[in-house]
C-alpha cells in the first residue's frame, strides 16, 4: 500500500492549489481597492482644501499679513515693494486725486507721497471677505506727514480704506482697486 | 456673467440709485443695498446694517444734496461679486440760493442676490 498522501490524485492537487491561487488573488484585490481607497481619500483630501472656502479667520489671517506687508513697505519708502503688491491692472482711488491705474503709475504716486514726507501709514481691518477668486477688505487706515526738518512738526491724518484684491495664478492675492478718504 | 454684461447692468443701476437719491426717496437708496452692506463715508464713521444705512441716506438727503450723478469708469465680475469704480458729483444749495458742486472718486461693490439681482455690499468715495 502506498502511503495515503501518494494516493491524493492530481487533479486534487491542483484543486488545492487553485483555490490557494483565488485565495492570494483575492488578496491581492483587497489590498488594491484598500490601497485605491487611501488614494482617493487623499486625493480628495487635497482637491476640498483647495475649493473649501476659507474660514473667516483664515481670510482675516491673510489680509493681516497683506496690511502688514503693505504697511512695512510705506514704512520702507518702497514704491517698487508698494506697487509690487498691486495686480497688473490695479488702480488708486485716492481722495482728492484722479484714479491711477497700472503699476508704474502706482509707483509714481506713492513715491510722490513719499517724497513729501508720508510715513507711518497703519491699516486696521474692519471686515473682510473672501467669494471665488476675490477678497475685500473695509478698513481704517491713518498716516502720518513728517515736515523734512529734524524737529518737524507732525500732521496726522486717517480715514476709511476699501481693498479688493484679485488671487493671481500662483496663488498670491494682489491689490486690484484701492479706495480711501 | 461677462464684463460686458456688467456693465451695462452697472449703468442701469447707477440710474436707479441716482434717480431714487434724487427723488429722496432714502426708503428706495437703502432698498439698492446688500442686508450686509456698509457705506464708508468721506470723514465719517462707516455705516453698517439696513437699518442704519436708512438713515444714513435720510440724513444724507435731508442736508440738501441734489443732483446726484454716478459714472462708470471701469466694471469687473468674479462670480457672485462684482465691482465698478467710478465718478460721482452731487450739489448743496445753501440758504442763500448759492450752489456748491462736490466731486469725486467712488467704488462700489455688488453681491449678487439669490433671485439674480445685484446689491451693493460697499460703498465708499472721497
Amino acid at each position: 500500500m502506498p502511503p495515503i498522501e501518494v494516493m491524493i490524485s492530481h487533479q486534487q492537487v491542483l484543486a488545492v492549489l487553485n483555490q490557494e491561487k483565488g485565495l492570494i488573488m483575492r488578496f491581492n484585490k483587497t489590498i488594491i481597492v484598500v490601497i485605491l481607497l487611501v488614494l482617493l481619500g487623499v486625493a480628495g483630501a487635497a482637491v476640498y482644501k483647495c475649493t473649501a472656502k476659507p474660514s473667516a479667520e483664515e481670510v482675516n489671517a491673510t489680509v493681516a499679513e497683506l496690511n502688514a506687508a503693505w504697511d512695512e513697505a510705506f514704512a520702507q519708502a518702497s514704491a517698487g515693494t508698494i506697487s509690487s503688491y498691486y495686480d497688473e491692472h490695479g488702480s488708486l482711488l485716492p481722495a482728492g486725486g484722479e484714479q491711477v491705474t497700472g503699476n508704474n503709475a502706482i509707483a509714481d504716486f506713492w513715491s510722490g507721497l513719499f517724497a513729501k514726507g508720508f510715513t507711518e501709514h497703519k491699516i486696521e481691518i474692519v471686515e473682510a471677505g473672501l467669494v471665488g477668486n476675490t477678497i475685500y477688505q473695509r478698513a481704517k487706515w491713518s498716516a502720518v506727514l513728517k515736515s523734512p526738518e529734524a524737529d518737524g512738526e507732525r500732521k496726522e491724518f486717517s480715514g476709511n480704506l476699501h481693498l479688493l484684491y484679485k488671487r493671481q495664478p500662483d496663488g498670491s492675492w494682489k491689490i486690484l482697486t484701492h479706495t480711501w478718504n | 456673467m461677462t464684463i460686458a454684461d456688467f456693465k451695462t447692468t452697472a449703468l442701469s443701476l447707477n440710474q436707479a440709485w441716482d434717480a431714487a437719491f434724487n427723488a429722496k426717496d432714502h426708503e428706495l437708496v437703502a432698498s439698492f443695498y446688500d442686508a450686509a452692506a456698509s457705506v464708508l463715508p468721506a470723514g465719517a464713521a462707516q455705516v453698517t446694517g439696513k437699518p442704519a444705512l436708512v438713515t444714513f441716506w435720510q440724513n444724507s438727503i435731508a442736508q440738501g444734496i441734489i443732483d446726484h450723478k454716478l459714472e462708470l469708469i471701469e466694471a469687473g465680475v468674479d462670480g457672485g461679486l462684482a465691482f465698478q469704480r467710478g465718478l460721482w458729483s452731487a450739489a448743496v444749495v445753501d440758504a442763500e440760493g448759492q450752489r456748491q458742486n462736490f466731486n469725486g472718486n467712488v467704488h462700489l461693490l455688488y453681491r449678487q442676490q439669490a433671485d439674480g439681482s445685484w446689491k451693493l455690499l460697499t460703498h465708499i468715495w472721497n
